[in-house]
């Protein structure tokens, strides 16, 4: 340590003596906060009795002009004692702050981008750097949130570009950068521009944002030039990672081939051979020997049979299993690589930051891929003396060529190779993917009724999605007093996005979505969204300075748009041409327009007095153009409350800091456009005519907004010295009096009535704990775990109803409802009298969608120059429907389907049983619900044997859920970093003013007993990329 | 510093700008019209109608059976069905709505024949069903009372008649009609046809006082120039397909199960073989690798077999006509046609309702021809077919001839009219096997919905209490048939 003190201080003089000026002089220094040298973020630094000051940089330095004699510097820093430290002639000044009244200071962003000390704050938030984003980088940053929040769950996606699903406390929550509300969908967002990100859990939190804020608010504060030491400070950062094996990839049996009942002879694909057209891989056993064959196999013809010259029939090949990793084979090594070069400054009147990055994703499926170019400009200007203004515009462009489908369906490779093939086939043998002679028009492939070449799809189906991201906005605040302050500003984000999609001719797919002769399909969608806010800010420090008082009112404005267009052609003429213009029937087009504009007024006062009691009140008024006068118009107020118990009473000294705070507020949100107006919903064209149809939901004339009463109370807790601390919440939510679509008797002539009402209850608790089990001057530990559970209950349905969809009052109503077994009062499957296992006639609730609790622990240990982290995170709890599985045994490419038991199958002999029992006497009812209302069953046990194969469509062909449904429980070892930076010593003789080097990992295991799925981001019969292991490099540093 | 603070208020007012619309803009739908037209609604009507899914029916009714997976119209395991033409009912009510508001009486009629239409079809399925409460929810009837099954058909046998009676050429020709170009003469023969179905549904009650039955059907034979009636498979009230859009094409067109997991059902392959019938060679494809045209080509599935079984048999049976799978236009799909009309009046005249015109012989004969024109069979074939012995016409037999024809001709068309009158009659024998479910049984109904369970829950319960001792069971014989 000590010697690192002197190796900075040796780099500070170095730097300082370059730019050491005649009239003023340069000082530096490092700002500390503890015996270990944690530096302090944000420090203020101010020249004593005059205007010019500075903020410490991440790593705690700063620089600040002097001038004058005898000059003093005040170092002020939220939780911390002030200090004034008088210059001798030193140019250096390092400081170690001193803990202020045991109140650590950490400062959040908060709503309208108003940054407050945490203590103050009655609701729970909770902070991640940017540097915990931007080493293991994903393709989209939202995914590298994962694990890091309590209460924050992403279900991150193996997909290329497939968006991960972001819930905050349960629900699709609001995105906020640097204060202004944007949409986004984080692909258009470079992690090396990101700050920081604060998330905003509660309503009551983000009730500022009004009706977005609803479900609290993730808040990403970006890079801001800061003042380097020589005023310009360029860093460049690249992240590399390489695929490294799967985690989760689905397994096919190796010893059957295509067909039904051992049977098999391809034709024509089409039904023209025996079982060609079928689909199934429930044909003859593989690799059987035969003398009287020329390869000693058993020969059949073959979807890659040649054609006898003489004869003109397909010559037998050797029925051979040829494969046993088709879709390890088909897809490649993935590859992500993102760079960053940024250069920014900051002077005492001015500050910006240029920053250029590209993310290029190489994706698992040949010839796709994804790249995204981020251009971001910003900058503040001090006008004058009391006028600064802030501006920053960022252009991103998304582009991908070619990206994967993850349907389930014939457009997928999945599909066709993990599914349906065969293992006699060969995918290398499937390259040359068109017929000879006719290239273009008529694709090869190993069945024609069902299945199209991998190959084929993945070099001629091809999707592509373009979008041009700008998100720009600016700011002005004048000072008209020290305390009277005044904002303007305004945001913009446009999203022009182009997609399409060109199927090419003898595509296959299910009914009207097959192309014999291709098609060509495009969008084109303008999003546009401007947000401006007036704000003005009165600040008042009374009795001494022991009451303070910021009082801030304002209005805002918020203008939504969506255009879009859609057309397809019906069939190609000429193929390949993928034009409208090329369609055989007139193309088809169709457009839209949602608009939306939000007029608010708010305000919101803050009290606190000394360090103990923190009130705040918000309120807001929205004027909505998606309701109808009155409705249109709704306030929505907020209450909080911060106690600091270890400032009101004397703690025992093992309590540093102890915080109870609460929270309530009461939201509005206002529909989608267009939503409660009454109208005609254009039906099918019938030979180009028109037609029209009335929707079924009959709108209530008095359409009142959504409305959300949120309380949450939480603690805040610091022992020994701050070492440990906890954060613990419990929120409830009612969310009443939603627009809902409540159903009534079809007979009425409508589904449902478009009404408010109805209440459900959300509820949970959510748990930050850290802990620093390690702490000397060159070694340190920390460990952050977080804790989370939210769950929905339904407390009312409008109308008084009991009981809907299976869900009755009081009950969660994430319930998964499907298809489930009679079974014996000790849980044994009934069976028919012929062996067959029996259903109950009504689907039943099997479980609860949500995972029950939901954790992350990030480890990281700092050793002189090294650190090491790695975070595990998971989900415990909930059901998913494993539709990859059901269709494996369906398909006959199980595994498991690989026995004797079907040998006996193909030969007529019913030799599986199924460990049930059969009823012998009585009978047993279900209600309408599925629940069993009444049972004077007798049982015996199952004796009658079942073909196998039989078994295996009666168990999961059926679409039975409950013979599929898995656990979804997983955890991860999510990422995993070891950085080295360099000691400022080396760095001397190098251009480079910092330089850290890092291995990383991301996705390095998963723990879970779902077979074939990586239960993170998918369920059901999604047929997603296999889950992939990164191992990479990242290098970070500054000139 | 006066300016600068103008400056900033400027900029202030300058970011609120962009509220360039008024509260009422927005109240207006771009992508949606708030009006409509009573034409432009009966093109949505007639697609809903007309345009069904042939195909479930046809595995209920044994023409088809399907062996991907088990399937409950081939194995009879089906529990509830849909409200779903309530829906329709709500096109049709609003059609009505705006035609009674311009005073034009053919929408008027044609709501009335679609009302008899899709209301019969509900009560045909479940039983008692909501018919003179219904469509009511914006008079604010949320749980509309169910109507026994009598006062159903009274009622939509009336309709019928004021349809017949609103429906007229001289009111003008009919826009956005898909199905007879406008012409509200073929219409009103199509209505006269619906009525003489219903009244041979209600064969079981042909001496009810409430329905007159008999005196129904006998006036509407008397009086062609009233009641006019289909004169040809022109008449036929059928939806004809088309390529503009994919959307317009067959329902069934590049279905990949209807083309490689669905066989001819064995029992109507045996009917049709048993009398030499040559719709088989357009209703199926000879077994793979044999010649076309040649009975011995053919072979059914039995549908009563597992899965796997009816797999096995499908190397040797006869998949559906490829044109099914392969032709985007294929065929029409017939609602109702002439040749059901004939069956219908042949079978009234055998049973005594009405003396004529013509014989039931007549009408029987008229009805097949009709049904081998349709399709695409010609005259001598069809002479030598009517005289085949299992074919003429035995008034001692007359009932299975019918019933047993009408089956035949009705191969993907109609809906579920063959199962109906197969429940009705017995007529031909469904297979049922060891993949049977429901206890070997064809069921006789559905289960009403799970919704009206969870919103109309005390008017289901006093039907069901009315119908079936309280108990929703698809075996339960509601008021038609008994």
């Amino acid at each position: 340590m000590k010697r690192t003190n002197f190796l900075l201080s040796f780099l500070f003089l170095f730097l300082a003596s370059n730019f050491a000026l005649a009239q003023t002089r340069t000082v530096t220094g490092r700002v500390t906060t503890d015996e270990a040298g944690t530096a302090a973020l944000g420090a203020t630094i101010m020249v004593k009795n005059t205007d010019f000051g500075t903020v410490t940089d991440p790593d705690g330095n700063y620089t600040v002009e002097v001038a004058g004699t005898a000059p003093v510097l005040v170092f002020s820093f939220v939780g911390f004692v002030t200090q004034e430290v008088p210059i001798g002639v030193s140019n250096i000044v390092n400081v170690m702050l001193v803990e202020d009244a045991k109140v650590l200071g950490e400062v959040v962003v908060t709503a309208l981008g108003i940054k407050k000390e945490k203590a103050k704050l009655g609701y729970a938030t909770q902070e991640v750097q940017g540097e915990n984003l931007q080493k293991a980088t994903e393709a989209n940053v939202a995914s590298n949130l994962a694990g890091r929040v309590a209460g924050l769950t992403i279900y991150t996606k193996t997909n290329l570009y497939e968006n991960p699903e972001i819930q905050l406390r349960g629900r699709n929550t609001l995105v906020v950068i640097d204060g202004i509300p944007t949409q986004t969908d984080f692909w258009n967002i470079s992690p090396n521009d990101i700050e920081s990100v604060s998330v905003l859990k509660g309503t009551a939190a983000a009730a500022l944002y009004g009706s977005l804020g609803i479900n609290g608010a993730i808040m990403v504060t970006t890079k801001r030039g800061k003042k380097g030491s020589d005023g310009m400070e360029v860093s460049f950062n690249t992240s590399n990672q390489w695929q490294a094996g799967f985690l989760k990839i689905p397994e096919v049996q190796t010893e059957y081939g295509m067909g039904w009942n051992g049977q098999y002879a391809f034709k024509d694909g089409k039904g023209g051979g025996l079982f060609d057209d079928y689909g199934y891989v429930y044909g003859p056993k593989l690799n059987q020997p035969d003398p009287t064959t020329a390869s000693g196999f058993v020969e059949l013809p073959q979807w890659n049979s040649p054609r006898d010259p003489v004869t003109g029939e397909l010559v037998p090949l050797p029925w051979i299993s040829r494969s046993s990793s088709n879709l390890d084979k088909f897809l490649r090594n993935q590859f992500i690589t993102t760079n960053n070069l940024s250069i920014a400054g900051k002077s005492e009147r001015s500050d910006y930051r240029l920053s250029l990055s590209h993310m290029y994703q190489k994706g698992q499926v040949p010839n796709t891929q994804l790249n995204s170019t981020t251009a971001t400009l910003s900058g503040g200007l001090k006008l004058t003396k009391r006028m600064k203004a802030e501006a920053s515009i960022s252009y991103n462009r998304q582009y991908s060529p070619n990206y994967p489908s993850a349907g389930y369906g014939a457009d997928n490779y999945f599909y066709n190779i993990v599914l349906w093939m065969g293992p006699e086939v060969d995918i290398n043998d499937m390259q040359e993917y068109w017929q000879p002679g006719k290239e273009g028009t008529q694709q090869k492939t190993y069945n024609y009724t069902w299945y199209n070449n991998p190959w084929y799809l993945a070099n001629e189906y091809l999707k592509s999605w373009t979008s041009n991201v700008i998100v720009g906005q600016a700011n002005v605040t004048y000072d008209f007093t020290k305390d009277l302050k005044f904002m303007v500003r305004s945001g913009i984000t446009t999203n022009n996005t182009f997609t399409d999609r060109k199927t090419p001719y003898s595509f296959i797919y299910y009914s009207n979505g097959a192309s014999p002769f291709g098609n060509y399909w495009l969008r084109r969608d303008e999003t546009f969204q401007i947000i401006s806010d007036a704000l003005l800010t009165y600040n008042k420090s009374l009795l001494g300075g022991d009451l303070e008082l910021t009082v801030s009112g304002g209005a805002s404005h918020r203008f939504n748009g969506l255009g879009r267009v859609t057309s397809n052609t019906v069939g190609l003429n000429i193929p390949g041409h993928y034009n409208l213009r090329n369609s055989i029937a007139p193309a088809q087009t169709t457009n839209e327009l949602y608009e939306k504009e939000v007029k608010s007024v708010y305000g919101y006062a803050d009290l606190s007095y000394k360090r103990m009691v923190y009130v705040g009140i918000t309120g807001r008024n929205d004027w909505t153009s998606a309701l109808q006068k009155p409705y249109n118009s709704f306030f929505y107020p907020s209450a909080t409350l911060g106690l600091v118990f270890s400032e009101m009473f004397k703690m025992p000294d093992f309590i540093s800091y102890l915080k109870l705070r609460g929270a309530w507020a009461d939201v509005s949100t206002d529909p989608d456009p267009y939503n409660t107006l009454r109208t005609y919903a254009i039906g099918q064209r019938w030979d180009g005519d028109l037609s029209l149809g009335l929707p079924g939901s009959l709108i209530a004339p008095d359409i009142r907004p959504n409305q959300t009463i949120s309380q949450e109370y939480g603690t805040e807790l610091k022992l020994l010295k701050s070492r440990i601390g906890l954060d613990f919440t419990y929120f409830t939510y009612d969310d009443q009096n939603f627009i809902v679509q409540a159903p009534v008797s079809q007979a009425t002539g409508y589904d449902s009535r478009l009404v408010n009402g109805g209440i459900v209850n959300r509820k949970g608790v959510e748990v930050v704990l850290s802990v620093t089990p390690v702490k000397t001057s060159n070694f340190r530990w920390d460990i952050s775990a977080n804790y989370s559970h939210a769950y929905s209950y339904r407390k009312e349905y409008y109308g008084g109803d009991t009981l809907l969809g299976g869900v009755k009052i009081g009950e969660r109503i994430d319930v998964y409802r499907g298809w489930a077994w009679q079974r014996s009062p000790d849980g044994k499957i009934v069976v028919d009298a012929n062996g067959h296992p029996m259903w109950i006639d009504h689907p039943i609730n099997l479980g609860h969608l949500d995972p029950d609790w939901v954790w992350g622990v990030n480890n990281s240990f700092t050793w002189k120059n090294f650190s090491f982290s790695f975070l595990f995170d998971g989900r415990v709890g909930g059901v998913m429907y494993n539709g990859v599985e059901a269709k494996l045994y369906e398909g006959g490419t199980h595994p498991n389907t690989a026995n004797h038991y079907r040998d006996e199958s193909y030969a007529g002999e019913a030799t599986w049983l199924i460990d049930g029992v059969v009823v012998t006497d009585g009978a047993a009812e279900w209600d309408i619900q599925g629940n069993l209302v009444s049972d004077t069953r007798q049982f015996a046990p199952n004796t009658t044997k079942v073909k196998y194969i039989d078994y295996l469509f009666d168990t999961y062909v059926n679409g039975i859920d409950e013979s599929v449904l898995d656990d979804r429980t997983f955890f991860k070892l999510r990422e995993a970093t070891i950085t080295w930076q360099a000691p400022s010593g080396w760095l001397q003789k190098t251009p480079f003013k910092s330089l850290n080097f890092s291995i990383v990992g991301r996705n390095l295991m998963l723990f879970t007993k779902v077979p074939f799925m990586d239960p993170d981001g998918f369920t059901g019969q999604l047929l997603n990329e296999p889950t992939y292991r990164n191992i990479g490099v990242n290098l970070n540093c500054g000139f | 510093m006066k300016q600068n603070a103008t400056l900033v208020l400027l900029a202030a007012l300058l970011a609120m700008l962009p509220s360039c619309h008024d509260q009422d803009y927005y109240q207006v739908n771009p992508n949606a019209p708030s009006t409509a037209t009573p034409a432009l609604l009966l093109t949505g009507i007639c697609v809903n109608v007309f345009n069904i899914w042939p195909v479930d029916p046809a595995y209920a009714a044994r023409h088809l059976t399907y062996y991907e997976r088990p399937n409950s119209n081939v194995n009879y395991g089906w529990t509830t069905s849909s409200f779903g033409p309530y829906a329709t009912l709500r096109q049709v009510e609003n059609m009505n709505e705006l035609a009674v508001a311009n005073g034009d009486k053919n929408y008027q009629g044609l709501a009335k024949l679609f009302r008899a239409v899709l209301f019969s079809e509900l009560t045909l399925t479940f039983g008692e069903i909501p018919y003179s409460q219904a469509m009511k929810a914006e008079e604010g009837i949320d749980e509309p009372a169910y109507d026994t099954q009598e006062d159903i058909f009274v009622g939509l046998l009336n309709e019928l008649e004021e349809a017949n009676a609103l429906l007229d050429v001289a009111n003008g020709s009919i826009g956005g009609d898909i199905i007879y170009g406008g012409d509200a003469s073929q219409w009103k023969k199509a209505v006269n046809a619906f009525r003489l179905r219903l009244l041979i549904y209600l064969s079981k009650k042909e001496d009810n006082s409430k329905l007159n039955i008999k005196q129904q059907f006998q006036q509407i034979l008397d009086n062609p120039d009233k009641y006019p009636l289909m004169e040809g498979n022109d008449d036929n009230a059928q939806l004809t397909y088309n390529t503009s859009a994919t959307d317009n094409y067959y329902p069934t067109f590049n279905n990949l199960s209807l083309s490689s997991l669905v066989s001819l059902e064995k029992g109507m392959v045996k009917l049709l073989k048993d009398r030499q019938d040559p719709r088989l060679f357009d209703y199926g494809d000879p077994i793979q690798g044999m010649p076309a045209n040649d009975f011995n080509s053919y072979e059914g599935v039995d549908a009563g077999l597992v899965v796997s079984d009816q797999q096995n048999a499908a190397v040797n049976a006869s998949k559906i006509n490829r044109r099914y799978v392969n032709d985007e236009v294929n065929e029409p799909m017939v609602l109702i046609g002439y040749s059901e009309q004939e069956f219908l009046i042949a079978e009234g005249i055998a049973r005594g309702w009405a003396s004529g015109p013509g014989t039931a012989a007549g009408h029987y004969n008229t009805g097949i021809r009709a049904s081998m024109l349709q399709r695409g069979l010609g005259g001598p074939a069809i002479d030598g077919y009517l005289n085949k012995p299992l074919v003429k016409f035995d008034p001692n037999i007359y009932l299975e001839q019918i019933i047993t024809q009408k089956y035949l001709s009705l191969f993907m068309a109609s809906g579920w009219v063959p199962f109906f009158e197969q429940r009705r009659t017995g007529f031909p024998s469904f297979s049922i096997g060891p993949a049977t479910l429901n206890n070997g049984q064809i069921p006789k109904r559905w289960l009403y919905p799970q919704d009206e369970y969870d919103n109309n829950r005390g008017n289901l319960q006093d039907a069901l209490q009315r119908q079936f001792g309280g108990d929703d069971d698809v075996n339960g014989v509601m008021w038609i048939l008994e």
